[in-house]
């Protein structure tokens, strides 16, 4: 099969997949304890809000049942919400009173780009530390990054988090160890926030800076911001550099929490891979053939050693957008952890399918690259 | 021989030398006086001449270095041209024109709108410099507004923005003794009539929108018709306003404009008239949902759509353009600058707003922080100046916790003591209700059947809940740990309350202390009202028969009740959890047998929806400064558009009482009417009312605010940060 007949097929068997988790995501809020309409309406859910025609009462409650379309049997609320989702509806959020495409469409650039930085760090530490460590087995190294690299895998990285927060964002005389580097009070780094929060920006938020089409993604979108609106803010934010330092500066502590929590499993898989290639006939003839040790393990071992690596990339891409859940928490981004979090309390069940739905097709699509690619550098994997 | 030869010729020499000098001059003749060479002599004189030996006067100086001249300029920090560099102040300073003038030349129309933006804003700016930044303030929420139209929102997050950018004829205030006030905002005074319904309103002349418009009658009867037209589909809180009049015409249909009830009588008056006198009328136009918007601009943003037969299909009543406060829309001291929801939301000056005097903030940040340890690290930190601390991290800014009033601030905070109008309570279910075979709690749409195991009439039969009979009710009153829970549980942070009327409103001083713990009075109370032991409490049920053990058999381990009383409280409350506890266990060594799994959020609301509970720990907080906010809701009875709890609570005294406390137009007769609403309500109580919220607030030492407003928002208006300068706070608050 060729390659783009692989990719395409691929594409085509989302559909069947993305059905199957609109069912499975519209059955399970549905199954889920609770009641969207008494949520919403709390401990005044007995107000009488409105009368029928006839005189009777409506309290708050029956009012929101009514305006949810709650009182149709899930076979109709089903299919309304089939045909809707084709027709591009995803619904409007009953916490933030806006279509769950827009909130979705806010949210998930936050948490990629959050995710996709952690990777970035995660992957080289993970990858040469686990060299490192495969090459010094058993030494005093291989004890130590090792002994890291299960405790940054066991730590809750909420608390991870909270450490990184207590010793790089907070003052000297608060327990920090580092002192502001750029636009903050405290310590080295934000303690939260996308942005400092003295940020001047006017009516429209981010999206008056940030171009309209803009990827979302504020390190890459703070390049284009023009100008003419560099000038309308204060000087610390006054131009592409400043802007991208402060996104940059405000990611660091997430990426690094996720990453480093990541680059823990890299490490072991990394380490493991190596001593398994490192063992093989054809690593003996290198050496044999009197190359360097450091060209027998970079250029022979660890080309082959990376293998497995690349497979499990789609499951660190899954990883990281599901550690962002705690992480946005933590650093106060909202992205779609911090979404899927509130909604589940505020029982908000078409955002909670949206996040699922597109948090889904993110991991399909990253393990389809990961075939892509897997194929592309082991070439004894036919595309099937 | 060489060397002597050396020595000899040295010493010859020597003494040669020594000969010659002696012989050189006779010491008789004076030597002549060398000639002096006149010049100047001083060093420092521009024709200073080193050789000369005497001085002739002819010394020449330069002109002196002149003295460097002070930097001129304004002084003044608070002035628009103040000169940070200037040394001594030329009386230049400029602190633009007086608001007043600007506003009259603007109404006269001597000042274009744009020019009297610019000169507002130059006059009544915060220009006050520091290291903290004390024009501006950033504070934490842990949830944000859910939308900044006044007139379909019922939070609290969505209340305290909609505050700063609306205005309300009448606002709740603070007095500055705990108790909660209503002062003139909009409206300068107002007549009734001699019936009671028809209300006058005068409105300030001085008031203009954000956009320059001016704010007429016209402004406050659309608004107030929008209330009731667009129905606040999200929220509800349309009711407030709904309870009291309507904008129908002749014919039943809505008026934008008023109707038959709202009359424009000029520029700065109309009347309203409403269904039936309210006292409490005042108090609910001062909630948030009886705001003034922009009337023109809302029309001119308004969407309806229509089908094909010119009927409407649906109309949005500039909901849209509302949703996020936008320019012009108001008229208070705030506009929002941006809003990225649930992420941050920025408050600016409105340079038009009415109230005189200058801005002390510039800008209000308030950034949404879910965590409460980042929170927690973000303030101790400095990077806000205040936010929602949680209760066990108090400690570490505040001392003397556990005597909550007087609370002490430690170096660098002002902790202070707040006393909410937040009660906590326990309602009874007169009507309690099981769910039918094959049904669950997580079904709102469930057939739940009414329990009814008692003989309320006395004629043989069952015929009620044993939940209806006033001294069991009266008894579970007497079962609960009051002093306890307010101490322990709550950790000092509950006051006590008596009644439905919390601390700090009108007529709370109509309530005293009733119940108490008494397990033993409680007992006797059923003893007397025939709950005697007689039914296997292995055999209660929710709602099956039990089984009675016969007279012989009875050892005194009997339950009283034919049934299990369900005590609910919801998972995560903790202090529910543990009051719900403390009674079931006290009931129990009294013969009532209970059950009460602390139930998950969304189940506790579905159980309490579909009435299947008898005893439920609860919370209300109030929506208008009114006693009969507290007491309808509580104990008035559906009959008077009470029991907001659906318990079937039907107390005919307390029901005529509450009538004439809500409609009476004399304070003394409302008064009385609470005094006996009290009265007929403690021999048939229909909740335990456990105590309003006290907590403590924190910020730190340079925020100065005004009294605290128990019901309603704070007003960053009103709000002041003192500056920085050398590390020192300059003034004080």
């Amino acid at each position: 099969m060729k390659l783009h007949e692989f990719v395409v097929r691929r594409l085509l068997l989302l559909i069947p997949v993305m059905i199957g988790v609109a069912i499975f995501t519209f059955a399970i809020a549905h199954i889920i304890p609770g009641d969207p309409a008494a949520i919403q309406c709390g401990d005044k859910c007995g107000v009488i809000v409105d009368f029928t025609e006839d005189g009777e009462p409506i309290s708050a409650y029956e009012a929101n049942r009514i305006r949810l379309k709650m009182d149709d049997s899930v076979t109709v609320q089903f299919w309304r919400y089939i045909t809707d989702l084709a027709e591009g509806d995803w619904g409007e959020s009953l916490l933030y009173h806006r279509p769950v495409v827009d909130v979705v469409k806010d949210a998930a650039p936050i948490t990629l780009e959050m995710s996709f930085l952690a990777l970035f760090i995660a992957y080289p530490l993970g990858i040469i530390l686990g060299i490192i460590s495969a090459v010094r087995q058993d030494r005093m190294f291989d004890h130590v990054s090792r002994f890291f690299a299960i405790a940054f895998v066991s730590l809750p990285i909420f608390w991870f988090a909270m450490m990184l927060q207590l010793f790089l964002a907070t003052g000297t005389e608060h327990g920090g160890i580092c002192d502001p580097i750029f636009g903050t009070e405290g310590g080295c780094f934000p303690i939260y926030g996308r942005h400092d929060p003295s940020y001047t920006y006017p009516v429209d938020g981010y999206a008056w800076y940030y171009p309209a089409g803009g990827t979302g993604f504020h390190l890459v979108d703070s390049w284009f911001v023009t100008d003419e609106k560099l000038a309308t803010l204060p000087s610390e934010w006054g131009s592409n550099w400043l802007l991208f330092k402060d996104t940059l500066f405000h990611l660091a502590l997430p990426c690094a929490a996720l990453g480093i929590a990541s680059a823990g499993s890299l490490l072991r898989y990394m380490r493991a891979s190596l001593l398994e290639v490192l063992h093989e006939d054809y690593v003996r003839t290198a050496r044999a053939k009197g190359l360097s040790e450091f060209r027998v393990v970079i250029v022979h071992a660890c080309r082959n050693a990376l293998i497995p690596i690349v497979t499990i990339l789609g499951f660190s891409i899954g990883g990281a957008i599901g550690g962002a859940v705690l992480t946005e928490t933590v650093f106060a981004f909202n992205g779609m952890g911090r979404v899927a979090v509130t909604s589940i309390q505020y029982l908000d069940f078409v955002v909670i399918m949206g996040v699922t739905l597109i948090t889904s097709v993110i991991f399909l699509l990253s393990n389809l690259i990961v075939d892509i690619t897997y194929a592309i550098i082991d070439p004894r994997v036919r595309l099937e | 021989m060489k060397s002597k030869l050396k020595a000899t010729l040295l010493c010859t020499l020597m003494i040669a030398s020594v000969l010659a000098g002696c012989l050189g001059g006779d010491d008789d003749e004076p030597e002549p006086e060398p000639e002096d060479v006149l010049g100047c002599t001083y060093a420092d004189a521009e024709n200073y001449n080193p050789d000369a030996t005497k001085d002739d006067g002819s010394c020449t100086y330069a002109d002196p270095e002149p003295e460097p001249e002070a930097v001129m300029g304004c002084m003044d920090p608070s002035a628009n041209n103040h000169n940070a560099a200037a040394e001594e102040d030329d009386g230049s300073c400029d602190y633009g024109m007086a608001q007043a003038d600007i506003m009259a030349a603007y109404a006269s129309g001597d000042m274009s709108f744009s020019e009297a933006l610019y000169e507002l804003e130059k006059s009544r700016k915060c220009r006050e410099q520091g290291t903290n930044n004390p024009c501006e303030i950033v504070e934490m929420s842990i949830g944000d507004a859910s939308t900044i139209d006044p007139h379909d929102a019922y939070d609290s997050a969505s209340g305290d923005v909609i505050e700063q950018v609306y205005d309300t004829l009448y606002r709740y205030a603070g007095d500055g003794s705990g108790n909660a006030i209503i002062e003139p905002r909009l409206a300068t005074g107002y007549t009734v009539s001699a019936d009671g319904l028809t209300y006058t309103f005068d409105l300030r002349d001085d008031v203009y929108f954000s956009n320059g418009d001016k704010m007429e009658a016209s402004d406050v009867v659309y608004s107030w018709c929008r209330v009731l037209g667009y129905g606040s589909p999200d929220s509800h809180v349309g009711w407030i306003l709904e309870q009291s009049f309507d904008c129908n015409d002749a014919d039943g249909n809505h008026d934008d404009n008023g109707g038959l009830s709202l009359t424009v009588n000029s520029a700065t008056s109309f009347s309203v008239t409403l269904f039936a006198p309210s006292s409490a009328f005042i108090s609910t136009i001062a909630y948030t949902v009886g705001a003034v918007i922009n009337a023109d601009l809302c029309e001119a943003n308004r969407v309806v759509d229509t089908d094909a037969d010119g009927n409407v299909v649906s109309d949005d009543y500039c909901h849209e353009w509302m949703d996020e406060a936008p320019f012009g829309a108001g008229t208070n001291a705030y506009l929002v600058q941006s809003w990225v929801r649930e992420d941050r939301l920025v408050l600016v000056p409105n340079w038009m707003y009415w109230e005189a005097g200058d801005y002390n903030i510039n800008r209000h940040t308030v950034s949404i922080v879910t965590e409460a340890s980042t929170r927690l690290l973000a303030f101790t930190d400095g990077e806000v100046d205040f936010g929602s601390i949680n209760i066990e991290d108090l400690v570490n800014f505040c001392d003397n916790l556990e005597d909550k009033p007087n609370v002490q601030s430690k170096d660098g905070y002002i902790c202070t003591y707040r006393e909410t109008f937040t009660t906590t309570l326990s309602a009874f279910n007169l009507h309690p209700k099981v769910l039918d075979a094959g049904e669950d709690n997580t079904n709102t749409g469930a057939n739940s059947s009414l329990v009814i195991n008692h003989d309320c009439d006395g004629d043989g039969t069952n015929d009620c809940n044993v939940m209806e009979t006033a001294a069991l009710r009266e008894a579970i009153s007497y079962a609960f740990d009051y002093e306890t829970h307010r101490r322990e549980t709550y950790d000092n942070s509950l006051a006590p309350q008596y009644g439905p009327i919390p601390t700090g409103f009108l007529f709370a001083e109509t309530q005293y202390e009733v119940f108490s713990y008494d397990i033993a009075g409680a007992e006797q109370i059923l003893e007397d009202a025939g709950f005697i032991r007689q039914y296997d409490c292995a055999s209660l049920t929710h709602g099956e028969a039990p089984t009675v053990v016969a007279e012989a058999d009875r050892d005194g381990t009997e339950c009283r009740l034919p049934n299990i009383l369900r005590v609910m409280a919801n998972e995560g409350n903790d202090y529910r959890i543990a009051m719900a506890g403390q009674l079931e266990e006290a009931l129990g060594t009294i013969g009532v047998a209970t059950s009460g799994d602390a139930k998950p959020w969304p189940e506790y609301l579905t159980m309490y929806y579909t009435r299947t509970w008898d005893i439920r720990f609860s919370g209300w907080a109030p929506d208008y400064l009114d006693p009969d906010n507290y007491w309808s809701p509580f104990a008035g009875g559906h009959s008077i558009g009470g029991d907001a709890y659906g318990t079937g609570y039907e107390n005919a005294d307390v029901n005529a009482a509450l009538l004439i406390g809500r409609t009476s137009q004399d304070n003394a007769e409302r008064e009385q009417a609470y005094i006996d609403a009290f009265a007929a309500w403690q021999t048939d109580p229909n909740m335990i009312i456990i105590g309003q919220y006290n907590g403590v607030g924190v910020k730190h030492d340079d925020i100065c605010s005004p009294d605290w407003v128990a019901i309603g928002s704070a007003h960053w208006f009103d709000y002041d940060k003192l500056p920085e300068v050398d590390g020192a706070l300059v003034g004080s608050c």
